[in-house]
């Protein structure tokens, strides 16, 4: 294991008595607790950790946040590795494992770094123009080498080991960025009465105060107002948590990373959670992030922004250079230089302004630091490593640069820019940013409502105003919300520095040099690529962006964006504030899919409806299938049977002895009220006015287009209560319907209508023995023809279960359905399917089901699919010529009665060994097979009656055709057959089983 | 009268989960029955009124609070309609139908139609954040106060009773209720849950 040869022997905010080793790249290092991955990286001198997207090039760490373009690695391993980590965001805990990525065969020696050779072939553009043929399918073949040769890290192929949550969250004030601004408004908002949260995406508080050099009066500050924070109990701190998105009507996203500091996440806790968090207001102190300056080869490892080198410093006591060049157009980048000098590293500061404050000067000369003013660096010089830079004396009046005048020897060199605010939130709620000349930079425009702003964010760089911003918009958040508790914030001292005091000289790039000059180092744009998008013809901002890709990916272009417009206003020789800015949209940090998730996988994904019964139907080997949401028992394999060979046999012993089926999953809604009657009357085609007490009616209803919309029975119960069913399907439509019309069209009527899916359970039993088995176990009914006859309802017991009885079939033979209440369902079937092993039952799925109704020839979800008329299934005659009923006008349109549309129609094939497939088209015979067809097969079943696959189906005038041949064509299978159109009604065309 | 089977089979597993204490205790309530009364438009003063007799005490006029005595709990779900709950043992269904004349109203049967489940203890609320896009803040979800609402996709109405800080009732669709039970078990196991047996 290598020494930590950049860690100061004191300060820093990590906790030396925790160590933590770690694997980078296959090597063991150890940092503390309190690091980060890059902090500790750099704590043991290591700055080479990735190779770029596009030229391999060697990149190190760039920054200290979530503006990272360069240090992307893995984090974790097997199944749990996750890619494009940046380092300087991932916490470091013992027994970390990253890796580099995007390189091959190692880090060091990247065979893919011959992209570099190639650039000038692979600039802006390149993909466009190149892979666009000889075919519109050659993609398909270069993607492949594409991806492999240019990219970041690969997700791993196996499901996620971790849990996901979600939930919501709701706050008066939603308190975005745990800075000196942030913690401010908290304290303000919350001590005033507010409910506040306060949302830091890093893992403690402080912002930019933790730069700061611990023992500081700005952290002296923070310590006191963390005290006060963690006092306050309508405050909540979330830390970890970014804020990623914010939404209409104050509705925002927020990624919590609960387990990402540990290599497995501590017992049932999830590794992310995601928030959906609804406030009344919100404060935005999200910062703002340091500006890169651009020159030749200002990706190299030890490439660095000035304040992260501060950061490192201060923070994390990694001194992450000896010989120090710090490079700026700004006076902020003094404060990174003097503490760099003063822990020790030789510092010279390149400042590109001829004039430079006394102030500055005299720090310089405190600390030891060389100053060359009036000069940038033209390029650095350097391999794996940042070795050196060269200098030139630069013009500020025209931007001249002059010949390089000298090369100075560095190990690591610091660039300061300005600063940028973090705009993305109140960009993302359409407030475009608006250039400040002053601070060469954008700013928030005048915030949307309910929004205020502090900090940073506002284009203010002081602590000591940020706090006290803070202090002011919490409270006024606060009065605003109605609480008019008074708050008190102590001043902040901050740093004297940190107002500027000098003008920010702007420098968008050094125009000298060779080398390659990058903008987004992420995703390998340089200066030349932003020429070229010019030249090109893409002079908008929106158009460069997606030409270059420049401000995609991970750090969604925190670091290049201003430059990248600057240098294209420049080309376009207009004003910054004319060319404008891209508009940030959510998320701010990449978001986990699995966060987004939570608990909806597996078999979490969405609900599952079950019947009483399935326990039951599990114990004895049931398959089940989806019926929609529902789970049904699908078919009962004895050993050794599948699917077909189940099916066939329970069909076949439906018909001769007497099968038991849960029907549970049928929707079911009682109707009550004295109007009952007649609202049955108006809803269905055929006529419920006369429907006496005690029997039940098949019935079928339309929408208001005039297509049928469900079948079902309904019973009369007493005089003014009906117990209607509905197809398993349409339940949920259906009552839907039902209420719209009561509630709306038909408001003259008395009428309630309430589910009773969930309250009655029932089962089919069918067959010929059914009469049998039913009459030796339901006490109080009369199973005679007289007592019960086809279409009765009755009353009874089963030992003591009530139950309600309905004599009706769905198979063509006597049959009957029977309900009990939910919680005694399952009893209830118990004690039926023992009394039906002295009538040789067989218990039957939801295929056999489907077999049983075809042979018969009743319609179901395959042909009530909204398209069809009742005409078209056959039930014309059942519509009532006597009263209106809903959907009846509609249906009398043109289109509906036209005599060429496909109707219902039995199918057999000519040849019995065919096994027919629903969905085939169906067409003359010989005719060519070529669009739609005359119609298609809607279901199909092998017919135990037939001995032969059998067919209902929709044909073009398929009642007139009946004893034609024609085919059945099905595309997906590439097969043709011939079938005869017959009658649909196969089996028992007379009824006569039914009162067998 | 036969006895009520729980819609939840083999998923409820009494006991401690999750941990060496429980934050909140999960209990499902079989011994509480549910019926359904709804006023003709012209008549919900005269069955509000009739129904709170009946009761013996008077029902919400409130759509948001419930009104609870003891186990027994009053919805009202919309204008005019109720769901009463009630221990069984107190046939609320006869109790209630018999004294609600169709000229008022109708009354529904749905003592099996819903699965009941008892959230209480420190997490509940922290609990219940996981599903429901609900604000369970003391202040605005008050005593009684209940939502008919969405949780992991499943329609559920949730009650808070009355005279504990952080104690919930969850009515759920009887044919949902091992879905919602999984989902919940699952969120609060994460907090230290104990289940307790359910009652009859």
């Amino acid at each position: 294991m290598k020494d930590q040869v950049n860690r100061l022997p004191g300060g820093g905010r990590i906790d030396r008595s925790v160590p933590c080793e770690f694997l980078f790249d296959g090597k063991r290092y150890q940092g503390y607790q309190g690091d980060s991955l890059a902090s500790a990286l750099l704590a043991n001198g290591v700055h080479h950790v990735a190779r770029s997207f596009k030229y391999h090039r060697p990149r190190g760490i760039y920054s200290a946040g979530v503006e990272e373009p360069n240090a992307l690695v893995d984090l974790r391993s097997g199944d749990r590795k996750e890619p494009n980590i940046q380092a300087t965001v991932a916490e470091l805990y013992d027994g970390l494992e990253s890796t580099a990525q995007n390189a091959w065969p190692s880090l060091a020696f990247d065979a893919m770094a011959i992209n570099g050779l190639l650039s000038p072939i692979f600039a802006a553009g390149f993909y466009y123009k190149t892979f666009m043929g000889p075919t519109r399918k050659a993609w398909m073949l270069y993607e492949h080498f594409i991806r492999k040769a240019a990219g970041m890290g690969a997700a791993p192929s196996g499901p996620d080991p971790d849990r996901y949550e979600k939930g919501h969250l709701f706050c008066d004030l939603l308190v975005v960025g745990g800075g000196a601004a942030g913690i401010a408004a908290a304290i303000a908002a919350g001590q005033a009465g507010a409910r506040v949260i306060l949302a830091e995406q890093d893992f403690t508080l402080g912002g930019g105060l933790l730069s700061e050099a611990s023992g500081s009066p700005a952290d002296e500050w923070l310590q006191q107002q963390l005290a006060v924070l963690a006092a306050l109990p309508s405050v909540r701190i979330m830390t970890r948590a970014t804020v990623f998105g914010a939404y209409d009507n104050h509705n925002f996203g927020v990624l919590e990373k609960v387990s990402d500091n540990r290599p497995v996440p501590d017992g049932l806790q999830p590794r992310q959670r995601f928030w959906y968090l609804q406030a009344k207001r919100s404060i935005i102190a999200t910062g703002a992030i340091e500006r890169p300056l651009v020159f030749s080869n200002n990706d190299l490892p030890g490439v660095m922004l000035a304040s992260s080198a501060r950061t490192y410093l201060n923070r994390y006591a990694v001194r992450a250079g000896t010989g120090i060049l710090v490079f700026t157009n700004n006076d902020s980048a003094y404060l990174a230089a003097r503490d760099l000098a003063e822990a020790g590293a030789q510092v010279t500061v390149i400042d590109a302004r001829r004039d430079v404050a006394g102030v500055l000067r005299e720090i310089c000369a405190a600390a030891g630091i060389e100053l060359r003013s009036g000069e940038v660096v033209t390029k650095a010089k350097g391999g794996r490593k940042v070795r050196g830079a060269a200098v030139a004396d630069y013009d500020p009046e025209n931007g001249h640069v002059g010949e390089v005048k000298t090369l100075l020897t560095c190990d690591l060199l610091l660039v300061s820019g300005g600063f940028n605010p973090t705009v993305h939130l109140l960009s993302q709620r359409g407030n475009k940013p608006v250039w400040n000349a002053d601070l060469s930079t954008f700013t928030p425009a005048p915030l949307p409502d309910g929004y205020h702003a502090a900090g940073a964010v506002t284009g203010d760089w002081s602590a000591t105003h940020a706090a006290e911003q803070g202090a002011r918009e919490g409270a006024a958040a606060a009065k605003a919300l109605g609480f008019s508790g008074s708050a008190d914030v102590p001043v902040l001292v901050g740093e004297p520095l940190e107002s500027w005091k000098a003008p920010l000289l702007p420098l968008w790039r050094v125009k000298a040099g060779m080398k390659k000059a990058f903008l987004d180092m992420q995703h390998d744009v340089t200066t030349s690529d932003v020429d070229l998008a010019h030249r090109e013809g893409f002079v908008s901002v929106e158009h460069m962006k997606r030409y270059t890709t420049l401000g995609m990916a991970a750090d969604q272009g925190r670091l290049s964006n201003v430059n990248a417009l600057a240098i294209l206003a420049g080309l376009r020789d207009e004003p910054i504030p004319e060319v404008g800015t891209t508009t940030f949209r959510p998320p701010f940090a990449p978001v986990t899919i699995g966060a987004l998730a939570g608990q909806e996988t597996g078999s979490h994904f969405r609900p599952i409806r079950r019947t009483s019964m399935h326990d039951w139907h599990e114990a004895k080997g049931a398959r089940f299938i989806d019926a929609g949401i529902w789970l049904r028992a699908h078919y009962y394999p004895q050993t050794g049977e599948d699917l077909d060979t189940a099916y066939r046999r329970e069909t076949e012993k439906v018909r001769k002895t007497v099968g038991i089926a849960d029907v549970s999953t049928l929707g079911k809604i009682d109707v009550q009220g004295p109007d009952a009657g007649e609202f049955l009357n108006r809803l269905y085609v055929n006529g419920f006015g006369k429907l006496p007490i005690g029997k039940a009616r098949y019935g079928i209803m339309l929408r208001v287009d005039g297509f049928v919309l469900d079948d079902g029975t309904t019973s009369r119960l007493s005089d003014d209560h009906y117990f209607m069913t509905t197809t398993t399907v349409n339940a949920a439509r259906v009552l839907s319907d039902m209420e719209f019309l009561l509630q709306t069209q038909w408001r003259d009527l008395k009428v309630q209508v309430t589910s009773v899916t969930d309250q009655w359970q029932g089962l089919a039993c069918a067959g010929p023995r059914s009469r049998d088995l039913l009459a030796g176990l339901v006490e109080g009914v009369d199973f005679s023809n007289e007592g019960l006859p086809h279409m009765g309802v009755a009353e009874g017991l089963i030992g003591d279960i009530p139950v309600r009885v309905l004599r009706l079939s769905f198979s063509g033979e006597l049959a009957y359905e029977v309900y009990a209440r939910a919680g005694h369902a399952e009893e209830m079937w118990e004690r039926v399917t023992a009394e039906g092993a002295k009538h040789d039952a067989v218990l039957y799925g939801l295929e056999a089901l489907g077999a049983l109704r075809i042979e018969k020839g009743h319609v179901a979800g395959q042909e009530l699919d909204g398209r069809t008329t009742l005409d078209d299934l056959g039930l014309g005659k059942m519509a009532s010529s006597k009263k209106r009923y809903w959907g009846q006008v509609l249906a009398e349109r043109e289109g509906l009665r036209d005599p060429e549309r496909p109707k219902l129609v039995g199918l057999e094939p000519v040849d019995d060994k065919a096994r027919l497939k629903a969905g085939a088209l169906l067409f003359a015979e010989s005719a060519e097979k070529s669009g739609h067809g005359e119609g298609q097969i809607t279901a199909v079943t092998y017919s135990p009656v037939l001995g032969h696959y059998f067919a209902l189906g929709l044909l073009s005038r398929g009642p007139d055709r009946h004893g034609e041949v024609i085919e059945a064509h099905d595309p997906l299978h590439g097969k043709v057959h011939k079938l005869r159109v017959v009658s649909p009604h196969m089996y028992d065309p007379k009824g006569e089983k039914l009162d067998a | 009268m036969p006895e009520i089977r729980s819609a939840l089979g083999a998923t409820y597993k009494t006991g401690l989960h999750g941990g060496d204490a429980a934050a909140v205790t999960l209990q499902e309530r079989l011994d509480l029955d549910l019926v359904q009364v709804a006023a003709w438009p012209d008549n919900r003063a005269a069955l509000a009124g009739s129904l709170g007799e009946i009761l013996g005490f008077p029902v919400p006029s409130d759509t948001r609070v419930a009104v609870s005595q003891g186990d027994w709990s009053v919805y009202q779900i919309a204008p005019g309609r109720y769901l009463v709950s009630a221990p069984r043992g107190a046939t609320l269904f006869q109790r209630v139908s018999g004294a609600v004349p169709g000229s008022l109203g109708t009354v529904t049967d749905l003592g099996h139609a819903r699965g009941f489940f008892d959230l209480k203890g420190a997490a509940a609320r922290e609990v219940l954040a996981r599903g429901f896009a609900i604000d369970f803040e003391p202040a605005l979800f008050g005593p009684d106060a209940f939502a008919q609402s969405v949780a992991h996709h499943m329609s559920a109405l949730v009650h808070r009773l009355p005279g504990e800080d952080q104690a919930f009732r969850i009515l759920v669709l009887r044919t949902f209720a091992r879905s919602f039970w999984e989902w919940l078990f699952e969120t609060a196991e994460v907090f230290g849950c104990e289940v307790l047996e359910a009652k009859r």
